[in-house]
């Protein structure tokens, strides 16, 4: 026997450290276990970006402005530094006249969502806000709800923080089961012993779907590869991410802006090196003299509809699902409403975003990237997701 | 001259032994797992200079036998590389190999 606890949570990313520290917050009694350390996955692996403004439909837009809204006490709260910023974000430069009537369509709708404000820049405003953006630039997508912060110390600042109020960590850890009886979690199985508990909360990243299958689920996740080429540390360019880009606190500036899926392949391709980079200089020539020193892939949670897993199962009580992308933008608000769904508080923002949805029939493709999804994929992730194996319970 | 918590292990940012520690605790055990915490090894040398140092302390500090330790993980560019390089297009494009 590894531990008892109340809860245990699959995956010390983004999302499972913040359920780990909301929990504990609460005295709830947590064990947090990963296969490697702490943002180890996806978390690990990405830009750190706080992103309200790209996220239609309006649902999502208004969960992930909830979450940006958390995040200037939580530093506070945490006791460490997350180097979160907000207020100074490009979501998208415009390089084409051709895009900007869409851009600015696609502002006037963001911007219903209520506390969202979304708008066009011109070239000038936007070069006021960001000198060294190139004299070519159209337009620029701008929201001050946007912002950015360390992904390490997010998860770092959640864990240290569960932990001194009691919840325990168990990196370089396996899960290989999860037991239930007659319908209920009572244990999680490990290569280091088992945790005895009645909740157990999967926030596994791309590994959902195997902790899924665990319990007999079909989580129609899949994952989508991102690559970034970070440089070296630069004097102050940036105000604030720009498009593609966003400069760390050290100086580095990451660029990253691809999509693909390849399955579970964290390789780098030159394609995607060349493409990451000559968006760059062309959004900020001044960054042709500046050196890449490192490349890297990470891969993306993609629910197959784009949009946050979230909340218990029908037929198993105890197992509670946590995922999706945009784990930087969602970890505060996912840690709290898990942590309210787990604790018996009603979350009506859960119902929108239950596995459930699937096999219900109460989802959409998103348009966008749905053909290269498709290609790859074809429709076998969906109908295994809307009749799961074994049928519902 | 004696070690302590401020003595600095990597040179690149900055990193010291104390830092180091704190992750250790945490169970940290492989150098990438220290240098997500604490940034030691993502500077410009990529952790060339530190990882003995680096890994002296996960054996010593953290317990790991030496038979268990795995190297930094280890992406390109091997060298920094500028982007105009980078993204230059024909005829002056880096003989890089086709895709994949």
């Amino acid at each position: 026997m590894l531990d008892t606890s109340d809860v245990a949570v699959i995956g010390a990313g983004a999302r499972g450290s913040a359920i780990a520290y909301y929990l504990a917050r609460e005295g709830v009694n947590v064990a947090l276990v990963d296969r490697g350390f702490l943002a180890t996955g996806t978390t690990g692996a990405t830009m750190g970006l706080i992103n309200v403004s790209g996220k239609p439909p309006a649902e999502y837009t208004a969960l992930s402005l909830a979450s940006a809204r958390l995040y200037p006490d939580l530093a506070e709260a945490l006791g460490v530094d997350l180097e979160f910023e907000s207020g100074q974000s490009i979501l998208e430069v415009i390089l084409d006249p051709a895009d900007l009537p869409a851009a600015h369509e696609y502002a006037k709708r963001q911007s219903r969502v209520p506390g969202v404000d979304v708008r066009v820049l011109d070239t000038y405003e936007a070069r006021q806000m960001a000198p060294e953006l190139s004299p070519d630039i159209i337009g620029a997508v701008y929201c001050p709800q946007d912002g950015h912060l360390n992904p390490f110390r997010l998860a770092w600042g959640f864990i240290t923080a569960a932990r001194r109020l009691g919840a325990r960590f168990y990196p370089h850890t396996r899960v290989t089961g999860i037991r239930t009886t007659q319908s209920r979690v009572t244990a999680v199985v490990t290569t280091a012993g088992e945790i005895s508990t009645r909740t157990v909360v999967n926030a596994a990243g791309v590994e959902v779907p195997s902790i899924g299958e665990m319990v007999g689920l079909s989580i129609p996740v899949v994952a989508s590869r991102g690559q970034i080429v970070t440089t070296e540390a630069l004097p102050p360019l940036f105000p604030g991410p720009i498009d593609s880009m966003r400069q760390t606190r050290t100086g580095s500036v990451l660029i990253g802006t691809t999509e693909e899926f390849v399955g579970y392949d964290t390789g780098v391709t030159t394609r995607a090196l060349r493409q990451n980079v000559r968006r760059a200089v062309r959004i900020m020539p001044r960054l042709r003299t500046a050196r890449a020193i490192r490349c890297w892939a990470g891969l993306r949670p993609w629910p197959v509809d784009g949009l946050p897993i979230m909340g218990g199962v029908s037929g198993l009580d105890g197992y509670v699902i946590a995922t999706g992308h945009s784990g930087i933008t969602l970890s505060a608000i996912t840690g709290q409403l898990i942590a309210d769904a787990i604790l018996r508080r009603p979350t009506v923002a859960l119902e929108s975003f239950m596995l459930d949805r699937f096999s219900e029939g109460r989802f959409h493709f998103p348009v966008e990237g749905f053909r290269a999804f498709r290609r790859r994929y074809g429709s076998t992730i969906l109908a295994r997701a809307v009749s799961p194996a074994g049928g519902d319970a | 001259m004696e070690r302590s918590q401020d003595t600095v292990v990597c040179r690149c940012e900055n990193v010291t032994m104390g830092e180091i520690s704190d992750v250790l605790t945490a169970g940290a055990k492989t150098f990438d797992d220290i240098k997500r915490v604490t940034r030691a090894g993502m500077g410009i040398c990529q952790g060339r200079i530190c990882e003995c140092a680096v890994t002296d302390l996960l054996m010593r500090g953290g317990g790991v036998p030496p038979t268990e330790i795995s190297p930094r993980s280890v992406r390109p560019p091997v060298r920094p590389i500028t982007l105009d390089v980078l993204g230059a297009s024909e005829p002056d494009a880096l003989p890089l190999p086709d895709e994949a």
